[in-house]
């Protein structure tokens, strides 16, 4: 599409989506209605269940994909119910949902587009993230509020689970951060929350924080639903990176599957299935055509069937193996063989696992979500550095080179800053190399939280940072980076011997649609680095590449 | 020989306004097509014989007539035989699909769907039936 057409049809989309928007609470206070109807009159379970199902196809459509999935797990709650009534439980699970629904808007960030258009919105996260903190210490509250403040975080304070209880019924927060007092105290231990949490149609995700370190308080942990458990002195970095990898996991790009059956209608089936679980599906009869969807699609799972024309499914997925570059894919075989040994003679072969047909749907979705999931954490694990979860030195030396070379096709800018903390070794020989890594960590969780889902950030060296920003100009860049400068210096770091501060220095190099070769790029962005420092520190410098700069050496 | 021939209009039917006004965008905007959009099974055959579309697609749950039965009154028309129909469902159930390809639907398409590469889908539909 060209840029206009995109525009326009980004413009047309935000319309009709904020047309949405606006008739939504009607349609969820009315589906809210009818489940309240149904406890005094069954007949109004068609057009319950009718409400229900449109607003699962349509809510997605409009960006609300969360509350689509919530529509349709209610409608799979209501179904049979003609045939056979309900149990009281089911009922009042159902009624829960609905009520649920209705209270969706309140808690809703703006809808999600489907393919984002980058833009940058000043000095604000693009979405702020709403977090009840039950802590008696007040002194506690306030200062994790600030940090967590300004990692785009809001934060409300209460100092029991009894005072954030209805807070948490009149609008549902994205995280519940609880301090447990564990000894003699009632109301504040995990089992008031797991009180509170079976009032939710859906568990709130919960992080604890406490003294005790035994198997009896993790337990209990889980129990009341937690996501994290973090003991005391609070390392908070660690506890953002809790918050954050629980909201990627929620939120992340659908997960790309790859089914190959020649069975045309049951493939048809199955990725009608994943579809409406949110997943993108790319089917294929012909197992001659898997390397070239392969590439294009980068399946994170592929499904087999064992019984293919020309050659048998584990042939597929050794044919697969041998390219390293799929080696994080993960292959699973979808087949009715019932051979115990055949199976395992499968496995051996170069896939994981095996899925016997016939497979209930739900059983399907699961384990394709499970396997997706984890072939993602593998994929993290393999090219992220593991202090701060960012791309390491190669990845993101080849990031740069492909952004470059798409930049020059577009004729598009594209910057890149090199990023590096001052005096560092000070902060570690005065600090301790603990807080030295502390220091990092919250640097490369501000860089994540400040940069577009298209950037991309890779720790380069020890305390240098790279960020490669697409489609972005000298002036943005100048601008984007500063802020994060200023904002970074007023961290408070707590250390062995006090709190103290951090600054940044930066180079940063724009290059504005010319060919550049990536190692030219950061040697460039090097300079500008060095030139900051030499101008005191604390400071963004800024360089472009033109049609008239030297790329000769 | 016989030329591929490109997807030019598209006969869709769909009760709900407002999944229809962003099918519109989808399909004219998006993806250059011809759109003749319907609300109603029987407003969708009067269209059909007027207008000859290339491909139909169709809403599966809707009041009065649904989908399987627009499609039954459809191909028995004189010219609508062999018409490729796609039909739009939110519900997936076993067998669903098996039934509205037996129907003589060509493909299914998932509900929601997304705004930006409905076109792309239904583009690849045509496609793989010229081939």
């Amino acid at each position: 599409m060209s840029s206009d057409k995109k525009a326009i049809v980004a413009q047309k989309l935000k319309a009709l989506r904020d047309e949405y928007r606006q008739k939504l609470p009607q349609a969820l206070a009315h589906i809210s209605n009818l489940a309240n109807e149904y406890l005094s009159d069954e007949t109004v379970l068609p057009s319950l269940k009718q409400q229900v199902h449109k607003l699962a196809g349509s809510a997605g459509t409009f960006g609300y994909s969360e509350l689509s999935q919530s529509a349709r797990e209610l409608e799979l709650l209501l179904q049979g119910w003609e045939q056979q009534p309900p149990g009281e439980q089911e009922r009042s699970k159902a009624l829960k949902h609905a009520r649920a629904l209705d209270q969706f808007l309140q808690g809703a960030a703006e809808p999600q587009s489907p393919t984002s258009y980058p833009s940058f919105k000043g000095d604000e996260p693009e979405v702020d993230r709403l977090i009840y903190l039950v802590e008696d210490d007040t002194s506690l509250a306030e200062e994790l509020s600030a940090t967590l403040n300004s990692f785009g975080y809001r934060v409300r304070h209460f100092t029991s689970p009894s005072t954030a209880e209805p807070a948490i019924v009149e609008r549902r927060p994205d995280f519940l951060i609880v301090d447990v007092m564990f000894a003699g105290e009632q109301r504040q231990g995990p089992d008031s929350i797991q009180q509170i949490q079976e009032n939710m149609a859906d568990p709130l995700p919960v992080v604890f924080i406490s003294g005790r370190d035994d198997f009896d308080a993790y337990l209990g942990a889980v129990r009341a639903g937690a996501v994290g458990y973090f003991v005391k002195p609070l390392d908070i970095p660690q506890l953002i990176d809790c918050l954050e990898a629980h909201l990627k996991l929620h939120q992340a790009e659908p997960y790309r599957v790859l089914i190959v059956d020649d069975d045309v209608l049951l493939s048809h089936h199955y990725r009608l299935l994943l579809e409406s679980a949110g997943m993108r599906v790319e089917t294929i009869q012909d197992p001659r055509k898997v390397l070239q969807v392969m590439r294009e699609f980068h399946p994170e799972v592929v499904l087999l069937d064992l019984n293919l024309p020309d050659c048998r499914g584990y042939e597929l997925a050794q044919l697969i193996r041998l390219h390293s570059e799929w080696l994080r894919v993960v292959i699973a075989y979808l087949s009715a063989e019932q051979d115990e040994y055949r199976q395992i003679q499968a496995i051996r072969n170069g896939g994981e696992d095996f899925l016997t047909k016939p497979i209930s749907d739900m059983r399907l979705v699961s384990a394709v979500a499970v396997r997706a999931a984890r072939s993602r954490q593998l994929s993290d694990a393999i090219d992220r550095d593991s202090l701060t979860g960012l791309l390491k030195h190669a990845r993101i030396k080849e990031e740069i080179a492909l952004e470059l070379e798409r930049a020059a096709r577009q004729g598009k800018p594209v910057s890149l800053a090199m990023i590096d903390l001052d005096y560092f070794k000070k902060v570690n020989d005065t600090y301790g190399h603990g807080a030295g890594d502390k220091v990092i960590r919250a640097l490369a969780q501000l860089l994540r939280q400040r940069l577009r889902k298209t950037d991309s950030v890779g720790r380069y060296g020890g305390e240098e940072f790279i960020a490669l920003l697409p489609d972005c100009d000298a002036e943005s860049a100048y601008t984007l980076l500063d802020s994060i400068r200023e904002n970074f210096a007023a961290l408070g770091f707590t250390g062995d011997s006090g709190v103290f501060n951090v600054t940044l220095s930066a180079g940063l190099v724009t290059v504005n649609g010319q060919k550049t070769d990536g190692e030219k790029a950061v040697n460039i962005a090097d300079k500008a680095l060095y030139a900051a420092k030499s101008a005191g520190r604390n400071q963004v410098a800024a360089t472009e590449v033109t049609a008239q700069t030297d790329l000769s050496d | 020989m016989n030329m591929p021939r490109r997807l030019e209009t598209i006969l869709y039917v769909e009760d709900e306004p407002d999944i229809r006004a962003i099918a519109e965008l989808a399909l004219e905007t998006v993806g250059d097509f011809t759109l003749l959009s319907c609300e109603s099974g029987r407003q969708a055959l009067k269209t059909a014989e007027q207008q000859h579309p290339d491909l139909i697609l169709l809403d599966v749950m809707m009041p009065e007539m649904d989908g399987p039965e627009v499609l039954q009154k459809l191909r028995e028309l004189p010219g609508f035989e062999l018409i490729p129909a796609v039909f739009m469902t939110a519900k997936v159930q076993p067998g669903e699909v098996a039934e509205y390809i037996n129907m003589g639907a060509v493909d299914v398409i998932a509900k929601p769907f997304d705004p930006l590469t409905l076109a792309v889908q239904i583009q690849d539909i045509w496609n793989r039936l010229q081939r």
